[in-house]
């Protein structure tokens, strides 16, 4: 559905994205993660045909802009981060402009329809200039479904919304995702990426350094899993009976909580479990600490920085 | 059945169109454009009816083309203003930057401005022949062919005009740029045209180099003309006035052919500058 093949921009010396080759499959929920500057928006420019590549190119459904411009952008919706409206006009007014850009038919239900859903049907008649920032943001979500995209390209879709608007705007993604939408997410939000997207594609420096699942981006970079292991009660005996484990990196004992590092290939909880019990002890409570998202963003960025840097060297 | 890209195309300038001319009367901008072209040309009108009282007789063989001229002057200017405005506020508020999100290329977009504006000045055009029908009425003051084959012609010369401000609204990026730029251009064209006039009305007599300098200066503010907007009123209005069937042709050709060409740039323009703020 969305696919760039060596896509690069350079501005002058400065390139902002280097062959970018992305491959977002259809129905796919795709999380474009990186921190500012990294490309993310220059590509998302390039998708659109905003802004024009050095090199490569970019398609939506097989086709450049090139070939089906006006096709191609009537399958298209885009929320920006930053929602700039045409301020006098009331929501009702600017979202049937749209519709009528886009040739919806039947806008007035439509556009109902979606004022609703991010219940702003009430206000519809309020000039956007008093709109508050969370609602222009709902504005701009709106205006992107009207005509019932086959593609959504989000940036930064809930940064300036309140935990009662994220979970609005997430639960409408995550609708739109299930009528067969595929969806192109630009985020710092690490935990909202996480939270609804099937396939991350973290950016660095214009380069993508990892694309995955989220699982499959975690077990890459993790060399040791913690489990936390809470006893009833801690003994030395059930220490040294689980520090005798292979798959036993190290073992932390803070009052009748241990620390164990394992090997991240397997789940041993229930090894640690059986263990403890043999050691003569009771296993009250278990937990696998995983790598969240931030981690593995950090730890990826930090390593291709790293590797930059030792190139230059 | 899919549409062709050609009908989108026209439903984006449609759309676009539709939208720009209500925010144009929705503004107070064009009303006090009117109402200044008004005030202007009542004052030139009460000069003649003052001018009929002390002599009793005053030879005008078109009365109402100079109180024309002034209305048109201020609505075309009003006009090519509001389109520089119009688009480089929309670049520098971001707004085109969502409208290019969607279906709207820079050729829509460009045309969309310039059929907004053209409308738009329909409109103004028929404000004015209301204007001069009233005052030809209380004045007596014959709405002659002449006055109407200008208002006619107008439309053309307000095509120039709006076509300039769109192609200096494509080539600059902020709206304080634009405006002045609009201004410095047009009182620049505005002086090409006076010393056009001055040289060409001198009469005195003149060294061999300074003869030559003067007819270089007088074909430069000429070729100028063909450029500035100003001057394809005013070669309208001239034509209007004398009736001539060939400088009526020319004066519909020449400026179709110059609003064609600037409109031509500004989507080139637009494409090479890109729409983001």
């Amino acid at each position: 559905m969305i696919q760039t093949i060596g896509l690069t921009k350079e501005y002058g010396d400065f390139t902002a994205v280097r062959d970018l080759n992305l491959h977002v499959e259809k129905g796919e929920i795709y999380g474009f993660l990186g921190p500012n500057g990294a490309g993310k928006t220059t590509t998302i420019l390039m998708l659109l045909g905003l802004v024009k590549p050095t090199r490569g190119e970019a398609r939506l459904f097989g086709k450049t802009l090139m070939e089906d411009y006006f096709g191609l952008k009537r399958r298209i919706g885009v929320v920006s981060e930053v929602q700039y409206m045409y301020e006098e006009m009331t929501a009702w007014e600017y979202l049937c402009f749209f519709a009528d850009l886009y040739g919806v038919k039947d806008k007035v239900k439509r556009v109902s329809e979606l004022l609703e859903r991010v219940q702003l049907y009430d206000r519809r008649n309020e000039v956007l200039r008093g709109y508050s920032k969370g609602m222009t943001q709902k504005i701009g979500v709106v205006r992107a479904l009207l005509h019932d995209p086959d593609i959504l390209i989000m940036d930064e879709p809930v940064s300036s919304l309140d935990p009662y608007g994220i979970k609005e705007v997430r639960d409408l993604i995550k609708e739109e995702n299930q009528k067969g939408k595929t969806i192109l997410i630009s985020s710092h939000l690490l935990s909202e990426v996480e939270r609804t997207c099937h396939r991350v594609g973290i950016m660095n420096a214009g380069t993508l350094v990892a694309e995955d699942t989220m699982d499959n981006i975690r077990t890459r970079l993790v060399d040791e899993v913690e489990i936390e292991v809470e006893l009833e009660t801690a003994n030395p005996k059930i220490v040294e009976a689980l520090s005798g484990l292979p798959f036993v990196k190290r073992t932390q004992l803070n009052g009748n909580i241990l620390e164990v590092s394992t090997s991240p290939d397997k789940d041993y909880r229930l090894d640690i479990s059986k263990a403890v019990a043999a050691a003569g002890g009771v296993v009250v409570g278990l937990n696998r600490k995983q790598m969240s998202l931030e981690d593995a963003f950090i730890t990826i960025t930090e390593k291709h920085i790293s590797q930059l840097t030792g190139k230059e060297d | 059945m899919a549409q062709s890209p050609f009908s989108y195309q026209l439903n984006s300038i449609k759309t676009i169109a539709r939208r720009e001319f209500t925010s144009i009367f929705y503004g107070i901008g064009v009303y006090l454009a009117l109402a200044l072209a008004f005030v202007v040309s009542s004052l030139i009108i009460m000069g003649y009816t003052g001018a009929v009282m002390d002599a009793g007789l005053v030879v005008l063989p078109d009365p109402m083309m100079s109180p024309l001229y002034i209305i048109l002057l201020i609505s075309t200017v009003y006009l090519g203003l509001s389109a520089t405005v119009s688009i480089s506020r929309e670049r520098e508020r971001g707004t085109m930057e969502v409208l290019f999100y969607g279906p709207v290329d820079g050729a829509s977009y460009v045309m969309g401005k310039y059929i907004e504006h053209m409308a738009a000045f329909i409109v103004m055009g028929v404000a004015s022949l209301v204007f001069l029908g009233l005052a030809s009425s209380i004045t007596r003051f014959s709405l002659t062919g002449g006055v109407l084959k200008g208002l006619v012609l107008s439309i053309f010369m307000a095509s120039c005009m709006i076509s300039f401000g769109i192609f200096l609204s494509a080539v600059t990026g902020k709206m304080r740029n634009s405006i002045l730029l609009f201004i410095l251009v047009m009182a620049a064209f505005a002086g090409f045209s006076a010393l056009e006039g001055y040289l060409l009305s001198f009469q005195g007599d003149l060294s061999a180099p300074l003869e030559y300098g003067r007819t270089f200066v007088a074909w430069l503010a000429h070729s100028i003309g063909w450029v500035s907007p100003l001057s394809y009123l005013s070669r309208g209005i001239d034509a209007a006035r004398i009736g001539d069937v060939r400088q009526l042709l020319i004066n519909i050709i020449s400026p179709v052919l110059y609003s064609g060409i600037l409109l031509w740039l500004s989507m080139i323009a637009f494409e090479r500058k890109g729409v983001r703020r």
